[in-house]
């Protein structure tokens, strides 16, 4: 008889036989009985809950959250499914804003040196040393913000005479650059990835960390398994096997530097073959033709991309020429660490060439324009501030020139360790910091007047790159803030934005944006909207009100048939110094590598880095947590006798930075990688172990025409030193599947 | 609809996940998972209901990573129910397996006969900092020492659905999802009723030419079913040159 166990319990219950044998065996009855007798929390049926739509500001993507709300108590973040940028989709560090809200290291209130004060005290305490500064020593540095904070900061710059800075970690400045020298738009494009053919990605990470990693993904599962069309095709060009290099079909490793050759020698076969518009070409080339893409030529160039000698062929580079010619529209994407070379210029303007070549440009499934905000207030917003200004900012500072500094939701001291910003803030008289929670930047300051959480707040986003038409975020406070048994809040913070509207109103400071507060500044706005757009866009309200609820609903406004318009004036370019002007490739087996450092999907940039959540997840293609690693070829590793674990110190013009070796199957020999946002020093009880910030070797290098920082031309020395680490990740820590002898991945060959 | 009309399954595209890490988060911050310090990953005590798998096949320059989300495969013959001495996990009418919290006894014997590692004993008492305790779920447990956890489906999510279906005298609830492929930003995970031959799941489960289950021959008859993953030839070879022309 085929009796299972458990078919024989459940024969065995259910009949009267069973109860006479059973009461022989002495099992009590209640035993079978299968269902709990209590009820646990998954088995009540709970009251209603409220869903809020708002703006997650953490990853600065600008897309759209819905937060789950109980008797007050934001309780999940999830994606909102109606917002374009994302469509509900999410990325761990966005996830964890509920830990950042309720973090137990945020500042309960106002301090001064350490000791708490009331926000009155506080208030006048910055009322005076504004006034007391002179403001050509002073400054106000922020992250980017391209909504109403921004605006708002801005009008409060500039009403102060205060020079305004904007600290963007990963800079994109040779992006915006190319864009507008290929495409005159000051606003990034759109890439139309989920209607796309093929991608070839060249540097540009774009599912984890470059420009909008969340917005991509999204597109990306379309891309690959969309509902009535084939399956795209993904080509990646990088000197770092990353994880958008693991999602690709090919991987081309590449030597760093070398990326916007490799566009152009891509160019010139489709060009050659007659695959390419050739008016297009003509045009760029201001006539020459194919004759101007001739020194690219695969044949005569493969041999000097690859990141080692050999690896990429003539006949490589041609049938990706040819893949991408026969599957498109084809979306063609230069970044990270390829714009974050000397030439970084050329390699971003290469890639965006190779767009046009292929016929992409203003199509769907290709390159689309993004129109601009239609709140003026919004349209002239500064860009972030540039690494080569930054140099000039430290230099001041380390001459004493500056007195005052007022600091908002950026971090100088960690992103900018090369530049010993660090030192060079301690010479200033005052540091007044507006962060929530402890930082190796607010650790320097005197006084502290703790911002609200972005979801206790009022403010907007304009996202950059946008969806193809206009948008715009809203956000709005959802949670309640916390009290203690005192009914004093646990976090007595006020919005920076507030803030700094009160300190502008007595003075009468000239504002684009209107309001007393942030709140009545966005609500203005979006009246200012309403009456801009009668009947048009994602709401459309008969009333202000109607509007004002709809918008609050969706968790913002967005015109699909506003569409940018594409006019493409197709510039012509120089292509003859590029060869001359190729980085140095480091051969194999010396004893330097290039250091390509990167921001994972989990801890990024490091703003995230307080927040055990990120700290926990596993960087995807190492599944190391918590700490920082270098990636070692593990060839190499062998050669220099290096183990897994082991500590090595990586050394730099710039300094020095101790990390635990990786072992990595797929990193070029003469390359090493080790991830950003690691080594805080001051972050709270859930702060990474302060060795591994890899900023402070970073090579004090400039993107050649946009004074961006070249971070990823760092050559380095590796230095053994003679001890080890064991290793935290989540590799090791279960028995792998493979083990168990079957085919586990399982693929289908195409 | 009673219960006992559903049998809940997922499909796992492995084509379509970029093992960002996203569902994995999502899955602790539903279901209150512990947070996994540093001490946690090197004494191999980390627990995650959904993990995402990495492997590599090569190495430079040839090399390729695959990523697999693993969770609970809520086997139709699973090895870790015959082996609980206290009946503390069982297969319930919508075919989850489900882990009774009042009944463990922490004997760890089905996270020892689990084939996928799919279970987790809590080896020391969660705690949080009380801030922290704002953002828990009043809808899931909270597991204490002793006690063995896994993925449950959304349980929570499932029972409320099932209730507003029941409400509104509607069929199979399709309109919810579990935390997981809720966060997925590739929709890499799709969960339904396999009883609806017209649900997505069902759809996916019955794509014979990429659906497989994991370690099939153990005869565990899974729940979840992955969809093959694609490689396309490299670039060079000659079967990329043929497919471009």
């Amino acid at each position: 008889m085929d009796l299972t166990r458990r078919d024989f319990l459940r024969v065995a219950g259910a009949t009267s036989v069973a109860g006479v044998l059973f009461a022989g065996c002495a099992i009590p009855e209640r035993e079978l009985i299968k269902q709990s007798p209590r009820d646990l929390p998954e088995d009540l049926a709970q009251g209603l809950e409220d869903m809020y739509a708002t703006s997650c500001v953490s990853c600065g993507e600008g897309h759209g959250i819905l937060v789950r709300v109980a008797e007050g108590r934001a309780k999940k973040i999830e994606g909102n499914p109606d917002h374009p940028l994302n469509r509900g989709g999410l990325l761990p560090g966005c996830l964890a804003g509920v830990q950042s809200l309720y973090h137990p290291d945020r500042f309960s209130g106002p301090m001064e040196n350490g000791q708490s004060i009331t926000w009155a005290n506080g208030l006048a305490r910055l009322n005076a040393l504004l006034s007391g500064a002179d403001a050509s020593r002073t400054l106000l540095i922020t992250r980017p913000n391209r909504g109403h904070l921004g605006a708002v900061t801005h009008e409060f710059a500039q009403g102060f005479g205060i020079r305004h800075l904007q600290l963007e970690p990963l800079e994109n400045a040779a992006i915006r650059q190319a864009a507008k020298d290929v495409f005159g738009q000051d606003r990034l494009p759109f890439f139309d990835i989920a209607n796309a053919g093929s991608v070839i990605s060249i540097g540009a990470d774009f599912l984890e960390s470059w420009l909008a990693p969340i917005h991509y993904s999204k597109a990306y599962g379309q891309f690959r398994r969309g509902e009535g069309r084939s399956r795209g095709t993904h080509v990646h060009a990088s000197p770092r096997f990353s994880m958008t290099a693991a999602n690709a079909d090919t991987w081309l490793p590449i030597a760093p530097g070398r990326e916007g050759i490799l566009a152009l020698s891509i160019a010139y076969v489709l060009a050659h073959e007659g695959l390419a518009d050739e008016a297009t070409v003509n045009a760029m080339t201001g006539g020459l033709g194919e004759a101007a893409l001739a020194p690219y030529r695969p044949d005569a160039i493969a041999d000097q991309l690859g990141a080692t000698p050999g690896v990429l062929t003539g006949q490589m580079i041609t049938d990706v020429a040819h893949n991408l010619a026969s599957h498109g529209p084809t979306v063609v994407l230069v970044g990270s660490s390829a714009a974050a070379q000397p030439n970084g210029l050329f390699n971003a303007k290469a890639g965006m060439i190779l767009n046009g070549v292929l016929g992409s440009v203003g199509r769907r499934g290709g390159v689309q324009f993004n129109s601009d905000t239609s709140l003026p207030e919004l349209q002239e917003l500064p860009a972030p501030t540039t690494y080569s200004e930054w140099r000039g900012v430290r230099d001041r500072l380390d001459r004493g020139d500056i007195d005052l500094v007022l600091v908002d939701g950026a971090n100088p001291v960690h992103a900018l360790a090369n530049l010993k910003f660090g030192q060079a803030l301690s010479r200033a008289r005052n540091v007044v910091s507006f962060s929530s929670e402890p930082n190796e930047t607010t650790a320097m300051a005197d006084l502290i007047l703790p911002d609200q959480h972005y979801l206790e707040s009022w403010g907007t986003d304009v996202p950059d790159p946008g969806p193809g038409y206009e948008a715009l975020t809203v956000q709005q406070p959802v949670a309640a803030p916390l009290l203690d048994g005192s009914r004093r809040a646990v976090h007595d913070s006020r919005a920076m934005g507030d803030v700094l509207i009160s300190l502008m109103q007595p003075r009468g400071t000239s504002r684009k944006t209107r309001g007393d507060s942030m709140e009545r500044v966005v609500l203005n706005a979006l009246a200012d909207l309403h009456a801009a757009n009668p009947g048009r866009g994602s709401v459309q309200g008969s009333t202000l009100a109607a509007f004002t609820t709809g918008v609050l609903q969706r968790g913002g406004w967005w015109n699909i048939a506003g569409r940018g318009v594409t006019i493409w004036e197709r510039p012509a370019f120089d292509f003859a110094p590029a060869l001359a002007d190729m980085p140095e490739r480091i051969p194999e087996h010396t004893d330097r590598y290039h250091l390509i450092p990167f921001a994972s999907s989990t801890v990024g940039d490091g703003s995230a880095g307080h927040l055990p959540w990120t700290q926990s997840a596993p960087d995807p293609v190492t599944s190391m947590v918590w700490h920082s690693w270098v990636e070692v070829n593990s060839r190499e590793a062998a050669r220099l006798g290096l183990r897994d674990g082991d500590l090595v110190a990586l050394e730099s013009d710039s300094g020095s930075v101790e990390v635990p070796v990786y072992l990595h199957p797929g990193i070029p020999p003469n390359v090493v990688a080790v991830p950003f946002g690691r080594g805080r020093a001051f972050s709270g009880r859930y702060g990474d172990n302060p060795d591994g910030n890899v900023n402070t070797v970073l090579a004090d290098i400039e993107v050649d025409g946009t004074g961006s920082q070249a971070w990823g031309a760092t050559t380095v020395t590796i230095r053994p030193l003679g001890r080890r680490m064991r290793m935290a990740r989540m590799e090791g820590g279960f028995t792998g599947q493979q083990l168990e002898g079957t085919h586990i991945i399982q693929v289908e060959y195409t | 609809m009673t219960m006992s009309d559903y049998k809940w399954g997922m499909a796992v595209d492995i084509d379509a996940c970029t093992g960002c890490q996203a569902c994995v988060i999502a899955c602790a911050a539903e279901n209150n998972l512990p947070i996994n310090l540093e001490r946690d990953f090197t004494e191999r005590r980390a627990i995650a209901w959904i993990r995402i798998e990495r492997y590599w096949e090569g190495e430079y320059p040839n090399v390729h990573a695959y990523f697999l989300p693993v969770l609970c495969q809520h086997c139709g013959n699973a090895p870790c129910e015959p082996v609980c001495p206290v009946y503390a996990t069982y297969h319930n009418p919508a075919g989850l397996n489900v882990q009774v919290y009042n009944r463990c006894v922490g004997t760890r014997y089905c996270a020892n006969n689990c084939p996928y590692h799919a279970r987790f004993f809590n080896y020391r008492r969660p705690t949080w900092p009380e801030t922290f305790h704002n953002y828990l779920n009043p809808d899931v447990t909270v597991r204490e020492r002793g006690i063995m956890e896994k993925c449950t489906f959304c349980i929570q999510r499932i029972n409320a659905a099932v209730r507003i279906a029941k409400r509104t005298g509607t069929d199979a609830p399709d309109h919810f999802m579990t935390a997981c492929e809720q966060a997925c930003p590739t929709d890499a995970l799709t969960f339904g009723n396999l009883n609806d031959p017209n649900s997505r799941v069902s759809q996916l489960f019955a794509d014979e030419s990429r659906a497989y289950t994991l370690q099939e021959a153990i005869g565990t008859e899974p729940n979840i079913r992955y969809l093959k993953g694609v490689a396309t030839a490299k670039a060079g070879s000659d079967e990329m040159a043929a497919a471009a022309h």
